[in-house]
């Protein structure tokens, strides 16, 4: 009796699990989108709306200009960073964590300062990245993507703000005083003028920086590769199929 | 042609409703404590019909367009769409009273497990349904929602994993996106039904809980024991209960979604339409939008519906996130999402106690009150303030509510058991509330006024918030001490003549309804008023619900007796009251 009733639970048992075990990969595999695969770095030339590069000289400084790339899916801000004045501000290289924790690591500060301090425990946490500084007549001009590194809000979530304006609800005396850019989502902020390291939690790494050429004959600009953490989301910062890939240029837009 | 009672005998015998085997229950448990599942289930129909409906004119290629002529060129497109919101946001308040009333009952006891955790996993899929749904829009809070979403996920699961999650649910390709979200959202629509009809079904095998005033708040009996004398026939009466009470639900629905359209943009978390970005409409061929509609994407910032903003704040305490694994938000994504419905179902197995008294089972009451608060306190905390995440500031604003309820139980407990007090653990309950109450002023004016931030004063708000909901939650335990005998009520037989006042109450209601019906068909344009027009079906709904409430009245007037006016106008005044919000926003 027994035995009858165990043999009739094994197989039943081994009938539901193996049906619902069966269906999961294939049912999985059907509805997964295919993982892109990795591109390389495109050259982009910076172009206006209709077309006529963009000069550095033309870039108006603590206006915020948004521009694609490396995929048409990526914004990037675009900043010719000033003091509260408006005039241009020299923005030095430095070498800066790829991952941090604002509340622990005033050490990753210092060392966007250019400063050494605690190098070995910033590596730790997922290794450092030369951060190149500005570019353009002024060394001023820098830009970073425009998707938060917390949980990816952008655009008009999150934004510039030139010294001096505050964001609303800022979460912090220091961002009140502007100069940052805040994420209107859960109130991150990062330092544009320190390559773009989180100077208020809960981002957990810098932005990403995109990585400007300047000609000064000609005073064009060409994106050519991003550098710092992963683009939130993305599986790498050019994981696209081709046809999602900016291309030779790429629209800068000013959208304040 | 058959005569009237011909007609019923010849339907009862086709249909044999008399025998459905649905439980049956007292006359005296038709009443809304025990219908709250009801109020869910008929949002839910409301949902489904809408949702339907709205499925015609959805474009997953460019939403923002599609949602966009829904709203200002589709007849009565506004009102499907912005009922379907409304109807959602009843439905995930009333689950949350259902869940917060069955709680504190202990209706999740034995023999009621199932009932119990097949209703969590419901509410879950509801929620996620939610979630998608809102997402389809297209708008503002629907771009940030699939960016949050996306990233909490891919910041939770690792590197790779994460972003396959995020993959399965939002696509790579932003331009299928909005193709998966709407499969996703009819795929966890369906899958709500079929839970609900599972979480409907246990509960059928056993009846609702027996009232407490009938068990003396003992567990037995377990069911409502199917011989006795005062059960009410399912049909008709259970019947015409369950469609007097959903007309109303929807016509109340309907009724706050009128007010909202009419109000215009009061506060995003109330807003009843989409909140489209400019550039995003520009770009998606809208050229001239309204002035209302730029307006109202200028006013709002980036926040989930009310029902996700609990979550929304935690996302912001940074304290939460895991330094040693990569900053991770794991920990983020386990206490918003996954601990507060794992605390609920292990109630039934940890709560073994012979009673259904809340101050005979420490954990569930304790616990589950201070889930409830916290939720509330949560969603008021992130609507008030952003980015705040001091550890100190937020163990406060939580302890508080920890400490009145711990103590205010502790003592109700020993009270009810007869145990000495003291005038001590009195005293100390006392000094810790005023303690709350005096230590923010003395701080304010210590600091003199200026050091005290917006953030400071929404940290503030969310704190009394907290102490006063505690309060009252310790003065509702409190109404429950006198634990007298039970009460077994015996059926009253009444005359079975309909009362002159019901009978003139339905006339004006049979006359709300004609006329809605006739300016709805044949005077109103849907198009140059659509808060009217919605308010018109509200008034269409809410006078059906007077309607087949004097029926239900009519129908069980010998067994609960009509007394005097005064009882028995409330639940018309709603009617009227109907009537006359109408009325104001048509004219
Ligand atoms: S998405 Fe920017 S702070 Fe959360």
């Amino acid at each position: 009796m027994t035995s009858r009733r165990d043999f009739l639970k094994v197989l039943g048992a081994f009938g539901l699990v193996g049906v619902a075990g069966g269906l999961a990969p294939p049912i999985i595999r059907y509805v997964m989108p295919p993982i892109p695969p990795q591109q390389p770095f495109p050259r982009t030339k910076l172009v206006w709306e209709d077309g006529t590069p963009v000069k550095a000289s033309e870039l108006e400084v603590n206006k915020m200009y948004l521009f694609s790339y490396p995929m048409v899916n990526t914004p990037n801000f675009l900043l010719n960073l000033g003091d509260e004045n408006g005039n241009p501000i020299e923005i030095p290289p430095a070498e800066l964590p790829i991952t941090m924790d604002p509340t622990k690591d005033e050490s990753a500060v210092f060392k966007a300062q250019g400063g050494r301090v605690e190098i070995g425990r910033i590596e730790g946490r997922g290794g450092v990245y030369r951060f190149p500084g500005g570019i353009g007549p002024n060394k001023s001009i820098v830009a970073y993507s425009g998707i938060c590194q917390h949980f990816a809000c952008f655009y008009p979530a999150l934004k510039f703000f030139p010294p001096g304006a505050s964001p609303p609800n800022p979460p912090s005396e220091a961002v009140a005083k502007g100069g940052v850019i805040f994420c209107a989502c859960h109130g991150s902020a990062y330092d544009p003028y320190r390559g773009a390291i989180v100077t208020e939690a809960p981002a957990p790494s810098p932005l990403p920086a995109v990585i400007l050429e300047w000609d000064p004959n000609t005073d064009e600009l060409w994106a050519v590769r991003v550098e710092g953490s992963t683009i939130t989301g993305k599986f790498c910062n050019t994981c696209a199929q081709p046809e999602e890939m900016v291309g030779d240029t790429t629209t800068v837009k000013q959208v304040a | 042609m058959f005569r009237s009672n011909n007609l019923a005998e010849w339907l009862e015998e086709r249909l044999r409703l008399s025998h459905l085997p649905f439980y049956r229950v007292p006359y005296n448990y038709m009443t809304l404590e025990f219908w709250i599942g009801a109020i869910v289930a008929s949002s839910f129909m409301l949902l489904v019909i809408t949702g339907l409906l709205l499925l015609f004119y959805y474009k997953p290629d460019n939403p923002i367009l599609a949602n966009y002529e829904l709203i200002t060129e589709k007849p009565f497109g506004r009102f499907l769409l912005t009922t379907h919101l409304y109807a959602a946001h009843a439905m995930i308040f009333s689950a949350i009273i259902h869940l917060f009333r069955n709680m504190y009952r202990g209706a999740y006891k034995k023999p009621r497990e199932l009932v119990w955790l097949a209703g969590i996993v419901t509410g879950l899929i509801m929620i996620q349904t939610a979630f998608f749904g809102y997402s389809l829009i297209g708008d503002k809070i629907a771009e940030e929602a699939v960016a949050i979403g996306s990233g909490l996920v891919s910041n939770s699961f690792g590197p790779y994993w994460g972003k396959v999650l995020v993959a399965l649910a939002f696509d790579i390709d932003e331009a299928q996106r909005y193709y998966r979200l709407l499969a996703l959202h009819i795929i966890l629509a369906g899958l709500l039904g079929l839970l609900f009809m599972l979480h409907f079904g246990l509960f059928e095998q056993q009846g609702p809980q027996p009232s407490h005033e009938e068990t003396g708040w003992r567990t037995k009996p377990e069911r409502i024991p199917q011989d006795r004398e005062d059960l009410a026939p399912w049909f008709p009466v259970n019947f015409l209960y369950m469609t007097f009470l959903g007309l109303g639900v929807w016509g109340f629905i309907v009724l706050l979604n009128a007010i909202s359209q009419a109000a215009g943009f009061v506060h995003q978390l109330l807003y009843p339409l989409p909140i489209f970005d400019p550039e995003k409409l520009a770009a998606a061929g809208v050229t001239d939008p309204p002035e209302w509609m730029l307006e109202a994407a200028e006013k709002t910032r980036p926040m989930p519906p009310w029902f996700l903003v609990y979550a929304f704040k935690i996302f912001q305490l940074d304290f939460l996130y895991i330094d040693a694994i990569g900053y991770s938000a794991i920990l983020i994504f386990i206490i918003s999402m996954i601990l507060p419905p794992l605390i609920l179902s292990v109630f039934p197995f940890i709560d073994r106690h012979e009673s259904t008294h809340p101050l005979d089972r420490p954990i569930p009451t304790v616990v589950g009150g201070l889930l409830i608060i916290y939720l509330v306190q949560l969603t008021i905390w992130g609507a008030l303030s952003i980015g705040y995440y001091s550890l100190t500031t937020t163990t406060l604003i939580f302890l508080v509510p920890l400490i009145v309820v711990v103590m205010g139980y502790w003592i109700l407990a020993r009270y009810k058991n007869g145990e000495p007090v003291g005038a001590g653990l009195v005293l100390a309950f006392t000094v810790i509330i005023l303690l709350v109450f005096i230590a923010p002023g003395a701080w304010i004016v210590a600091k003199g006024s200026q050091g005290a931030s917006e953030a400071f004063w929404a940290d503030l708000a969310t704190m009394m918030i907290g102490l006063a909901l505690a309060i009252g939650y310790v003065a509702l335990l409190a109404t429950s001490l006198p634990s007298g005998e039970s009460v077994q009520r015996t059926v009253q037989v009444g005359s079975r003549d309909i009362p002159l006042p019901l009978a003139l109450l339905v006339v004006i209601d049979l006359f709300l309804l004609i006329t809605s019906v006739l300016l709805l068909a044949l005077w109103v344009d849907p198009l140059a008023s659509p808060a009217g027009t919605t308010a018109l079906v509200a008034l269409l709904f809410l006078s059906a619900y007077g309607v087949v409430h004097g029926a239900y009245r009519a129908v069980v007037v010998d067994k609960i007796p009509y007394t005097w006016i005064g009882r028995e106008l409330p639940p018309h005044l709603l009617v009227y009251i109907a009537a006359i919000i109408t009325a104001a926003i048509l004219v």
